[in-house]
């Protein structure tokens, strides 16, 4: 009876493994690549290279706004941070589209730099797949429940998970990409448990919507206020006058400076204006994501003559723990340690992704190897694994050889990141796939070689300038890809020795 | 810090058990220090989260993340370790 549960749950994991295996492999890369998503993004706008962060940053972004956006609806600034070290305004003008410009912490000014969705690309791609419409939610949806799925069935079908705990046992085929997977699953478990667990939570609206319908009459905005704190009665100050002087730049600095005061050494990320041009404007000054673990950010909101009328400390138990669970797995709040350790451990899970992919298809390969043909899931295998990273080197390609200011640049980038894949698809339908294994591996290190080197020709830029004048994080990105490039180039000459050897 | 006292209580836990002690040491142990060491290594593990511990939730979500790499780490040296021995016995 035990054995036979043990072999349902075998079963459970290899099909909940196999299909969403591809897609979760794709959603952990990403992810994993999404913690450093604002470093990506600088090193993908390097011609924004010496921002600094600069406390008269609010004061600026107002003047800037007043000017351009005078007869805006609502203002929003981003102010900056270590991390992103640009001021992001963004108005929405009086017949209702949305307009941003990056800005110049210092002076104001506006910043030029090439058009590029940056790091925010493989963000959206970690949950959507840039796929149109909601089906790509609903891929991600589908593949979250199988991995839950995957790991409860793969700790009961693993009956040694303590004896086994540290073993692995190199050059023995089969038997070390099961070493393998089980290590990486093991090691980081509690990682994974919660990763997907609160990846689940962010996308709870979307298979568990029937509460949310019943409660809000099927009105998802109002549900959506609710969670962000604007709904949940903020405890009212003043009641609010007929009409304010209007709006000053020192105003929004003075309410900045006064937020951060009351929130004791609190830092302020984003400001909201509704209705700048009218005397009715109210400043919203909210709470900087990485001040704390919980996304359910404090904010606190004046009137436009600097009085206090509203304010959200965190909202009832069920908005808590949400938050709570959402900031654990957007780990804003990290430093640069622990989020180091979030993306080593993405990354593991990255691995154990692939060797349970591999393993897949090693386990169910015949006996004679010499009559084995290439099986479907074995090909999609290299196009997944080896195919994705291609695609990502030649999105960050791409976005140093396409012209400045080329018309849909960012369109550009994004079609270079699925032109890469599909070429990469199509390479692994067409070899046998211990052919392409090595053909892409190659691809991948040359690309990743390739990414920082179109930068060295601009003058004052690239990884030694960077490295000279302290831009670290540029610096970086292109280290990081260099050590990729190199690391791929390594493993694929090693694979084609020991397959030389093999035949030999 | 954590991650150093991590490392030696997993180390200790993984030389604690006889596949190990044979893959790494080449012979086995008494089975008084095997367990001696199983014990240690609980210890050590134990004192790593004591250290993190005071410093609340960020340094106790940055302890279960560096129990995970020290892991890792040791089964990455488990793994050389003994085709090292090969390598040094060669000589």
């Amino acid at each position: 009876m035990k054995d036979g549960f043990r072999q349902t749950m075998a079963l459970a994991h290899s099909w909940a493994g196999l299909f969403p295996g591809w897609l979760l492999y794709a959603v952990f890369l990403t992810g994993s690549l999404t913690y450093y998503r604002q470093e990506i993004s600088q090193w993908m706008r390097p011609e924004l290279s010496g921002a600094a962060v600069d406390p008269q940053a609010p004061l600026h972004a107002v003047e800037r706004l007043r000017q351009i956006g005078a007869d805006a609806r609502l203002w929003r600034i981003d102010l900056p941070d270590a991390r992103n070290p640009v001021t992001e305004i963004l108005w929405k003008g009086k017949e209702g589209g949305f307009r941003s410009d990056l800005l110049d912490p210092r002076t104001g000014e506006a910043l030029r730099a090439r058009q590029t969705m940056g790091g925010d690309f493989l963000f959206y791609f970690h949950f959507d797949l840039n796929a149109p419409g909601r089906i790509g939610r609903w891929l991600i949806c589908f593949a979250a429940i199988a991995m839950l799925v995957a790991i409860i069935s793969g700790i009961i079908t693993h009956r040694r998970i303590f004896a086994d705990f540290f073993t692995f046992r190199p050059r023995k085929g089969q038997r070390s990409w099961l070493d393998a997977h089980n290590v990486a699953g093991v090691v980081a478990l509690p990682f994974y448990l919660m990763i997907s667990f609160t990846g689940l939570v962010t996308l709870t609206s979307m298979f568990m919507p029937w509460a949310i319908q019943r409660a809000y009459h099927g009105d998802m905005a109002a549900y959506a206020r609710d969670l962000a704190g604007r709904g949940i009665a903020p405890v009212v100050l003043h009641a609010r006058p007929m009409a304010s002087p209007p709006l000053s730049s020192e105003t929004v600095d003075h309410v900045v400076k006064r937020a951060e005061g009351l929130w004791r050494g609190g830092r302020a990320g984003r400001i909201l204006v509704d209705d700048p041009a009218s005397g009715h404007a109210t400043v919203t000054v909210e709470r900087r994501d990485s001040d704390g673990i919980s996304y359910d950010l404090p904010w606190l909101r004046f009137e436009g003559d600097g009085r206090l009328v509203a304010r959200h400390d965190g909202g009832g138990p069920a908005v808590t723990t949400q938050g709570w669970l959402y900031g654990l797995h957007l780990a804003r709040f990290s430093g640069a340690g622990l989020r180091f350790l979030f993306f080593l451990s993405g990354l593991l899970g990255t691995a154990m992704m692939a060797t349970g992919l591999i393993l897949w298809v090693v386990k169910r390969r015949p006996k004679d190897v010499a009559r084995a043909r290439p099986t479907a899931a074995e090909r999609t295998n290299v196009a997944v694994i080896a195919g994705l990273p291609i695609a990502i080197a030649s999105l960050l390609l791409a976005n140093r050889l396409l012209p400045f200011g080329l018309p849909g640049r960012m369109a550009w980038e994004a079609s270079a990141f699925f032109l890469a894949w599909i070429a990469a698809l199509v390479n692994a339908l067409w070899m046998t796939p211990a052919r392409a294994w090595i053909w892409q591996g190659r691809w991948l290190g040359l690309l990743c070689l390739a990414a920082p080197v179109p930068q060295l020709f601009v003058p004052g830029s690239g990884l030694f300038a960077w490295i000279g004048s302290g831009d670290m994080v540029r610096a970086s990105v292109d280290m990081a890809l260099v050590a990729t490039g190199l690391l791929a180039l390594g493993i694929t000459t090693l694979m084609k020795a020991r397959r030389s050897v093999a035949r030999a | 810090m954590t991650a150093f006292f991590a490392f030696i209580g997993m180390l200790c836990l993984c030389l604690s058990m006889t596949r190990h002690q044979r893959d790494v040491l080449g012979r086995l142990l008494s089975t008084r220090l095997s367990s001696g060491l199983r014990g240690a290594g609980w210890v050590v593990l134990f004192l790593s989260f004591g250290v993190a511990l005071p410093d609340g939730v960020l340094a106790i979500l940055r302890w279960i993340g560096e129990l995970s790499f020290a892991a890792l780490a040791v089964v990455a040296t488990c793994a050389i370790l003994p085709s090292w021995r090969r390598w040094a016995g060669r000589r």
